[in-house]
């Protein structure tokens, strides 16, 4: 288990064994085109990098495009997630990271302001002017086919709050089998609320592997498991 | 233009000129989120064995050069933090990526390096 620390964080860099992220929440569509130019930026100095690339970096070792990679996250399953930031992802040729609370897809629009807000998931005014906040699962499904999604639990919950056995099975097995559902893939990755790491809590731990996630994402790395 | 500057504060090129290493924590946690990412250097742990070297020299070069930045932020930042303090860790590796990678930031280099250490006397 590779616990975070300043120690693990330095010898990860002078091994040369980082990767670029940015992450992003909402993206409302009257802040389109500061993130285009941010995307623009970014995909001018940098590589996109998709499942394969990332399995091949832990592989190898090696970082193998001429640019560096950087991955955009694109965190919740915001409605503007899939109107907003994959087009323009698509647009700039970046592959785009989309981790889903999988229960914020399936709530019922009319609560999805109230789910937001009862689960840590912030909203920017525009996400409240009506309407639809949360992607719909055929949105989820068609970002699959060029990007990656993957879940971020069911209900945007951290591992300190997810204690029972049945709360593991909802919020790390059933959010995993809802997404490949959809999208008829294997949901390649895992994140908790907060980015907390994994080596953390070996229950959480065990439960996340045994899932068959490959990845977990945290705060300070990104971590592989199967 | 540096991501996340806001037009009436000192750009990050301008904190990181100065030194002012804790200038560049406040505006780094003072962005408009739903305008601006979260830049963020990521290691990578293999739970299942090891990654093998990285025989890149570049690669290699830029890792050191983001390790001694991290550790030149640490001291000025976290001195107080336990070596597994995650917070702490977020925060410098935060500062880290919104100084070094945004689109246009200072390139992660020797003189940059030289120029924060002057700075941060």
């Amino acid at each position: 288990m590779t616990r975070p620390s300043s120690t693990v964080q330095r010898e990860q860099l002078r091994r040369g064994h980082f990767m670029r992220v940015v992450n992003y929440h909402s993206t409302p569509r009257g802040a389109r085109d500061e993130l285009a130019r941010e995307l623009a930026g970014f995909a001018r100095d940098y590589a996109p990098v998709t499942l394969d690339d990332l399995d091949r970096l832990f592989e190898t070792g090696t970082w193998h495009k001429d640019k560096p990679g950087l991955i955009p996250v694109f965190y919740e399953g915001y409605r503007n997630s899939a109107t907003v930031a994959a087009p323009l992802c698509d647009q700039f040729g970046l592959t785009g990271w989309f981790p889903i609370a999988t229960s914020f897809v399936e709530c019922d629009p009319e609560y999805q302001e109230a789910f937001a807000r009862a689960h840590w998931i912030s909203l920017v005014e525009e996400d409240t002017t009506g309407g639809r906040i949360a992607m719909s699962w055929e949105e989820v499904a068609e970002l699959s086919r060029r990007h990656v999604v993957f879940p971020h639990t069911a209900h945007h919950e951290g591992f300190d709050t997810t204690l029972s056995d049945g709360d593991i099975q909802r919020e790390v097995v059933e959010s995993k089998r809802a997404l490949e559902a959809v999208t008829g893939q294997e949901a390649p990755a895992f994140v908790w609320l907060h980015g907390s790491s994994y080596g953390l809590s070996p229950r959480h731990d065990d439960a996340v592997r045994s899932a068959g996630y490959r990845y977990q994402f945290a705060n300070t790395m990104i971590h592989r498991i199967n | 233009m540096l991501t996340g500057a806001h037009e009436d504060k000192p750009s990050a090129a301008r904190l990181l000129a100065d030194g002012d290493i804790v200038g560049l924590m406040r505006t780094c946690h003072d962005r408009r989120l739903e305008r601006e990412g979260i830049p963020m250097v990521l290691g990578l742990a293999d739970e299942r064995g090891v990654i093998p070297s990285a025989p890149d020299r570049a690669q290699l070069e830029e890792g050191g050069a983001f390790a001694e930045v991290f550790d030149r932020y640490s001291a000025a930042l976290i001195p107080w933090a336990r070596d597994d303090d995650e917070g702490a860790v977020i925060t410098v590796m935060q500062v880290l990526a919104y100084t070094h990678f945004a689109p246009g930031a200072a390139l992660i280099e020797e003189p940059i390096a030289e120029r924060i250490e002057g700075g941060a006397q």
